[in-house]
């Protein structure tokens, strides 16, 4: 043994229990499980798919899950025997080959497969088939608890599917995960459906194909809305859009606008009392390179209730908005490691929010002007139609955008000239009240046979009915 | 929307019987005088007189928001140990605390809205193991026909793969118990100790179509024990299968006292029964459906209740 004063080192060597306990602490079952679904995305990235227009075309990842095992295979080209020292690593080795960087992925750190893996289970069999190589990793409870060994067995196989792609295969559960996977399974599956049908909107709609449970995932695309063919200083409904490239070669498109008509003062309560509180599109989101990081946010983050703006609040139900950073280092773009959020104190994206702010506010005031006209304002949404983000992106409005040149140089804009309510005709008045909504379903029912009737009609035949009956 | 006459729904007063069934069979399981009743009554109390009927050891408590609607239970009170409490049953919830109490719980609404799910899902986190709840919605696929109103209000709930109802009230009915599993999912998921296994769920419609699901608040580890209590009763639904189709033909008493001489019979209930009235209840035709109608009858009619004039 060693005497204490004949040592000229101590160890420094990481323990591996502290890795896969303090890896998995800050992050989500659902959000481990599309990391996974990150590294299919990058797989796809690292092919010759990538150039082409929609470049998921064909490609997909098959989610299952039950309480003794977690699996994840797709035909994303699977892993090139170059990384093979790198991709296994607890973090990413600075000598990583350039040209096996995918490029506009979003993982920087080389942590995600195995965080994702250490957080569900004690177990796990990694195959995967890449050109000629065909070839199995395993990882067990023997070698997680066996602080010394930090080689993982690696065996060759044969070549036994017609796609290239890779095989994640989890068992030895945890406990709170076989609960997650069992009892829970259905709400798990409800809950991710909802994540990747969001945060991988762009993707699918790209081609990307994704099942859980044998279940296909549909993309939840968002849309604005814009009034065509009028000229572009027209007092029409449609989206503030920003476009720019900043000096590092991050490219920027920002769009604002309504994603529906405005609601009216009743619409607005009840909402907030009939809709499950997850299932607004109002607020912004954030994609990084075609993944949604942030989605329908209402908080500070996004510029609500900073200057110019005001606290989101139901009214504002309508208003939506999508920022995309798209770069091929994706070390440039502002979002946080876990890729599930937006670095806030990122400079490049704190520029862009001052022009999120600058946009959402015509939205916010367009709002408070006309939250109490809903005739004015189906009129005004009647003549619109319904634009995606890359309809937007394509120019589909066909309006003269403006240079900007404040946060970013050479930057291009459209601001809309939303319509302003005229000033009131003297000789009209005003009339607003509320009342019970049981109360005004019985008197729609009485009116018209319709107790579902818009409240604000409601109101105005009470009055007619009731001027009628005083003229005669 | 209108109402049809309570207490002339008779598939919902056979669904009523059904869930006095079930809580037969809990009773196999713990003393219902541990047990508590909460419901939203309305103004004749209807569900309070079959429980105050069937089980008297049973507590009752009944909620209402409305100050003419109590004035009137209290002038239907059928017993004097219902306690009436004025309330919203929102308001109710906030205050409600099980205590080692166990309950039973049966949100009976007319609609389908995020709030109904919410309470239900509210009240399954507030319950004591081995408490029941069970829940009545409207199952009316049209009210959410505009594209994307159901995603909008249930997207927390909604299975994968799913945007908008299917046409079918039957179908609609199916959907909204996968919708509501998911609920009762999230609701227990921060109780790894406790889940909500249904033990039956009902379609039926009386004008309106309407889906019922009733289960038990208990451990994993006692699953088992509930699925082999309720595993014999013809009617359980131990597995989130499809709700069973509750529809009992209009027949006359006369009618009715010609089938009951036949019956108990098989499984071919339906066809013997069309044999033993000799004659098509749809007035024949390739629609006529009397056989599927009969098979119903055979299956419920012990909780199919007589209709008769009376004289107040």
């Amino acid at each position: 043994m060693l005497h204490e004063r004949e040592r000229d080192s101590v160890s420094a060597q990481p323990v591996k229990s502290f890795f896969v306990s303090m890896l998995t602490r800050d992050i989500a079952l659902d959000e481990a499980i599309l990391d996974l679904l990150d590294n299919c995305v990058d797989g796809i990235l690292r092919t010759d798919a990538a150039e082409a227009i929609r470049p998921y075309d064909g490609y997909r990842a098959a989610i299952t899950f039950d309480a003794d095992s977690f699996a994840i295979e797709d035909n994303c080209g699977g892993i090139p025997p170059t990384l093979l020292d790198y991709a296994f690593r607890l973090g990413r080795a600075p000598d990583y080959p350039e040209d096996e960087k995918p490029r506009g992925a979003v993982g920087v750190y080389g942590i995600g497969m195995k965080r994702a893996i250490f957080k569900m289970g004690e177990s796990c069999v990694i195959s995967t088939q890449h050109e000629n190589a065909s070839y199995e990793v395993s990882i067990s409870r023997e070698w997680l608890h066996d602080e010394d060994d930090w080689n993982i067995p690696f065996l060759n196989t044969e070549r036994s599917k017609h796609e290239d792609g890779t095989k994640i295969m989890v068992t030895n559960l945890y406990d709170g995960i076989t609960a997650a996977f069992g009892n829970q399974r259905e709400a798990l599956e409800s809950e991710l459906a909802e994540m990747v049908s969001t945060h991988y909107s762009f993707i699918i709609d790209k081609g990307f194909s994704v099942t859980i449970n044998g279940a296909p995932i549909s993309s939840r695309s968002r849309g604005f809305v814009y009034t065509p063919n009028t000229a572009s200083n027209a007092r029409v409904i449609r989206p503030f859009t920003y476009e720019t490239t900043t000096d590092d070669g991050v490219d920027v498109f920002m769009a604002v606008g309504f994603d529906r008509a405005i609601p009216s003062e009743d619409d607005v309560s009840s909402e907030q009392e009939e809709t499950s509180r997850s299932s607004e599109n109002a607020g912004w989101t954030v994609v990084c390179n075609d993944r949604a990081v942030l989605f329908c946010d209402r908080s500070e983050l996004t510029g609500w209730g900073e200057t110019g703006v005001p606290r989101f609040h139901n009214q504002f139900i309508a208003v939506s908005g999508m920022v995309e950073f798209r770069c091929e280092d994706p070390a440039k773009l502002p979002t946080t490691t876990t890729k599930r959020g937006v670095d806030a104190s990122s400079l490049l994206y704190l520029q862009t929010k001052n022009k999120m702010r600058e946009g959402m506010a015509l939205f916010t005031a367009y709002t408070n002007r006309w939250k109490s006209r809903p005739t004015e304002v189906r009129e005004q949404f009647a003549s619109g139609e319904t634009a995606t983000f890359s309809d937007l992106k394509e120019g589909i409005m066909g309006v003269s955008t403006s240079p900007s040149t404040i946060p970013f140089r050479n930057a291009q804009q459209y601001k809309p000239n939303l319509p302003a309510p005229q000033r009131e005709d003297p000789q009209t008045r005003r009339i607003s009240f509320t009342k019970n909504a049981e109360d005004v379903r019985i008197v729609a029912e009485y009116l018209s046979g319709d107790s579902e009737r818009n409240p604000s009609d409601v109101g105005q035949e009470c009055f007619d009915l009731v001027l009628q009956e005083a003229n005669s | 929307m209108t109402q049809p006459a309570y207490r002339l729904r008779p598939n919902k007063a056979v669904e009523r019987l059904l869930f006095v069934e079930a809580i037969q069979h809990i009773a196999k399981l713990n003393d219902l005088s541990e047990y508590t009743y909460y419901g939203l009554g309305g103004a004749f109390l209807e569900d309070f007189r079959i429980m105050n009927d069937f089980f008297g050891e049973l507590g009752l408590v009944s909620i209402e928001g409305k100050e003419e609607i109590i004035k009137r239970q209290q002038f239907h009170l059928p017993c004097r140990n219902i306690r009436l409490r004025q309330m919203r049953f929102r308001s109710f919830l906030q205050s409600y605390a099980a205590g080692g109490e166990k309950s039973i719980f049966w949100l009976d609404y007319t609609r389908l809205s995020w709030p109904e799910i919410d309470d239900f899902m509210s009240v399954l986190e507030k319950l004591e193991l081995w408490s029941m709840a069970k829940i009545t919605v409207r199952a009316q696929p049209r009210d959410f026909k505009c594209p994307g109103n159901l995603r909008r209000k249930f997207a927390k709930i909604l299975p994968p793969g799913v945007d908008d109802p299917p046409k079918l009230p039957s179908d609609f009915a199916a959907l909204i118990l996968k919708m509501l599993r998911i609920g009762t999912q999230q609701a227990l998921k921060n109780y790894p100790d406790r889940l909500f296994q249904p033990v039956s769920s009902f379609f039926y419609n009386d004008s309106t179509p309407m889906l019922t699901l009733t289960g038990i608040v208990c451990r994993p580890n006692d699953v088992k024990i509930v699925r082999d209590t309720f595993d014999n009763w013809a009617f359980s639904n131990l597995a989130w299968d499809p709700p069973t189709k509750v529809s009992v033909p209009t027949l006359s008493t006369k009618e009715r006292l010609k089938l009951q001489s036949v019956l108990p019979c098989d499984d071919s209930a339906g066809k013997l029964l069309e044999l033993a009235l000799g004659y098509m209840l749809g007035g024949g035709g390739p629609k006529d459906t009397t056989k599927q109608q009969l098979q119903q009858y055979a299956a419920f009619q012990r909780y199919f209740p007589y209709y008769m004039s009376a004289i107040p």
